[in-house]
């Protein structure tokens, strides 16, 4: 018998790198990849041997832990349901079963590689300024997985976002409180028995029965096309302009206000306003600029001004193709705009999106090091 | 003030002409209606118009005109409102233009739907929003592709009303149509394409004589035309 789960993840697997493929090429293997992986190499060199002496040794162990709490979240349970096995797949509950709990288990499997993964890259931390053994770790492995778990669960049974992160927020309190309070052997316990309980939960209510097909169905296609999205997101030239869901603006120029009184700013106004209105133009922009300027704070400083330039580059490109993508819009064979006008608006652009942020981060940085000097 | 097409060949690649000797004119004060089949070269001969087709060999004279295109064109992050005010500031001429914007907003009954984006409009919607931006300024040339299609009957006797006005005051208006029955009565002139290449053109009396049917309707014309080409 064919296994299911292997030729859906083959396929997924295949069709994914062919999609990354699209965007990676050489000059982005050796002008991004290569450079970031030989900086970042140095640079954790240089926080495993140094660890005591750095800033990150001030940051009390709880902190590390609710942050740890926040990036270890688990991904939705993968049940590589499609939407056409409502015809076929669900007359043979046998393959179906198996196909689910293949999945279940390969989230699990996954998930907890991740968790390894964040803590290992935090061990120099945990053993050489907090003295912590690995058993204890082990232990808070435990824990991270337990709490994420457990969350997942409540969040398959309440689907209204605003009640989903008020669990979420419990279940990192009660995560805490836990790490705070109890010791390290009645955490084991603990989780070992809710890693038991929800594990035969999930087998019940969501493998064995086939109540929940179109929820798990509809979960799984958004977990399948987020890696595509973020893909997308890289690659702002794949993406195409989708139409915003809501009927109207929802805030800022709700009333069609214009957003400069000079008249002849009607260009950088349409791009403005796309980009306060286009979630995933406005999100990524913001992300890159502070992802940037987080790790211009935290790295050494002969660093700082190599990654002040990539990120001067970096969102210059961002804005160049968002730039690109709006003025290839068919809108403009309605709207007549002669190719002067674009261009100065599109300087105009790149100074306020790009170069006025990249200066403010450069005197910041400046001032930050003449008073540390 | 008039449209002068002189098309000798056309399309999206250089091997691949899709329309070939296109030759007509639009005096101003005229409406001319472009008829064809699916797939004649009606789109691609006012893209070669407007253009913007990709290759194109031929002399096309043609004032700044008002477009509707065939199917419509909005920006998915712009309001009804923030629309005509782009469009008002791209010609500059905010002022005189906000009192006719607000004019054909009213004709199609669109005044209450300012702030909201056109992309949740119903396609009839969106077309009247097209109709709007191409009507907003007097001009001396429109072209119009299919500008009935997804109209309801009220809207549409609206715009006939418009196209009549804009004649009346001199303008040159080239218009694509499939909607043969309404083209009979408003179009003072039509050009009949098939394949690419001019079938007839002319007035619908001109066009009867052709095909000898006297009291033929446009459509008993037009068939006419693509029968007597089909068979040699």
């Amino acid at each position: 018998m064919v296994n299911l789960f292997q030729t859906r993840r083959k396929l997924e697997r295949q069709n994914n790198v062919k999609l990354l493929a699209s965007i990676v090429d050489w000059t982005i293997a050796l002008y991004m990849i290569l450079p970031g992986a030989i900086i970042g190499f140095f640079l954790y060199k240089d926080f495993v041997t140094d660890v005591e002496t750095l800033w990150v040794a001030q940051v009390p162990l709880v902190i590390w832990m609710v942050l740890l709490f926040f990036i270890t979240s688990m991904p939705t349970i993968r049940t590589y349901l499609q939407r056409a096995d409502r015809l076929f797949l669900i007359q043979d509950s046998r393959q179906m079963t198996q196909l689910k709990r293949a999945g279940f288990t390969w989230t699990l499997t996954k998930h907890l590689c991740r968790i390894v993964f964040f803590l290992a890259l935090l061990v120099p931390i945990f053993i050489k300024v907090h003295h912590l053994t690995t058993l204890d770790l082990l232990i808070y492995l435990l824990l991270f997985f337990t709490a994420s778990f457990c969350k997942n669960l409540v969040h398959l049974r309440i689907q209204i976002k605003w009640q989903q992160f008020c669990i979420s927020f419990v279940v990192w309190v009660a995560g805490i409180a836990l790490f705070l309070y109890v010791s390290p052997v009645v955490i084991a316990l603990i989780c070992m028995v809710l890693c038991i309980v929800n594990y035969m939960y999930y087998e019940r209510h969501f493998v064995q029965s086939m109540k929940h097909f179109d929820q798990l169905v509809e979960l799984d296609q958004v977990e399948f096309y987020k890696w595509q999205s973020t893909i997308f997101n890289t690659a702002p030239e794949l993406r195409s302009m989708l139409a915003p869901k809501m009927k109207k603006p929802r805030f800022l120029w709700t009333n069609s206000k214009r957003m400069f009184s000079h008249s002849d700013y009607f260009i950088e106004e349409l791009l403005c306003k796309t980009m306060l209105r286009q979630s995933q133009y406005k999100w990524g922009y913001l992300r890159l600029l502070f992802t940037g300027i987080g790790f211009i704070i935290v790295v050494p400083v002969w660093v700082k001004f190599v990654l002040l330039i990539l990120l001067f580059f970096g969102l210059r490109t961002y804005m160049k193709s968002i730039l690109q993508q709006t003025f290839e819009h068919k809108v403009w064979t309605i709207f007549q705009v002669s190719e002067e006008q674009m261009q100065r608006a599109r300087t105009r652009l790149l100074k306020g999106f790009v170069d006025f942020p990249i200066l403010i981060v450069f005197v910041m940085v400046v001032v930050y090091l003449t008073g540390y000097s | 003030m008039s449209i002068e097409v002189a098309i000798h060949r056309g399309g999206y690649q250089e091997q691949e002409a899709v329309i070939s000797n296109i030759e007509f004119n639009v005096q101003s004060g005229e409406l001319v209606g472009l008829i064809g089949s699916n797939g004649a070269g009606k789109s691609t001969t006012l893209q070669a118009i407007m253009g913007v087709l990709p290759f194109m060999k031929g002399q096309v004279s043609i004032d700044v005109y008002g477009y509707v295109p065939e199917r419509p064109i909005i920006y998915e992050y712009f309001t009804l409102w923030e629309h005509i005010d782009f469009y008002m500031r791209t010609v500059g001429k905010e002022q005189n233009l906000t009192v006719r914007a607000h004019e054909l907003l009213e004709i199609f009954h669109l005044a209450d739907k300012l702030h909201e984006f056109p992309t949740s409009f119903s396609k009839g919607m969106q077309q009247k929003v097209m109709l709007i931006l191409a009507f907003l300024e007097n001009r001396s040339t429109y072209i119009l592709d299919e500008p009935f299609m997804g109209l309801d009957p009220q809207a549409m006797r609206k715009l006939l009303h418009i196209l009549e006005d804009l004649k009346n005051e001199g303008a040159a208006i080239l218009m694509s149509t499939h909607a043969l029955d309404t083209a009979e009565k408003i179009c003072d002139r039509f050009v009949l394409i098939d394949n690419g290449y001019i079938l007839q053109k002319g007035t619908l009396e001109t066009l009867r004589v052709t095909v000898a049917l006297e009291k033929g309707s446009l459509l008993d014309v037009f068939d006419a035309l693509l029968e007597g080409n089909a068979h040699g």
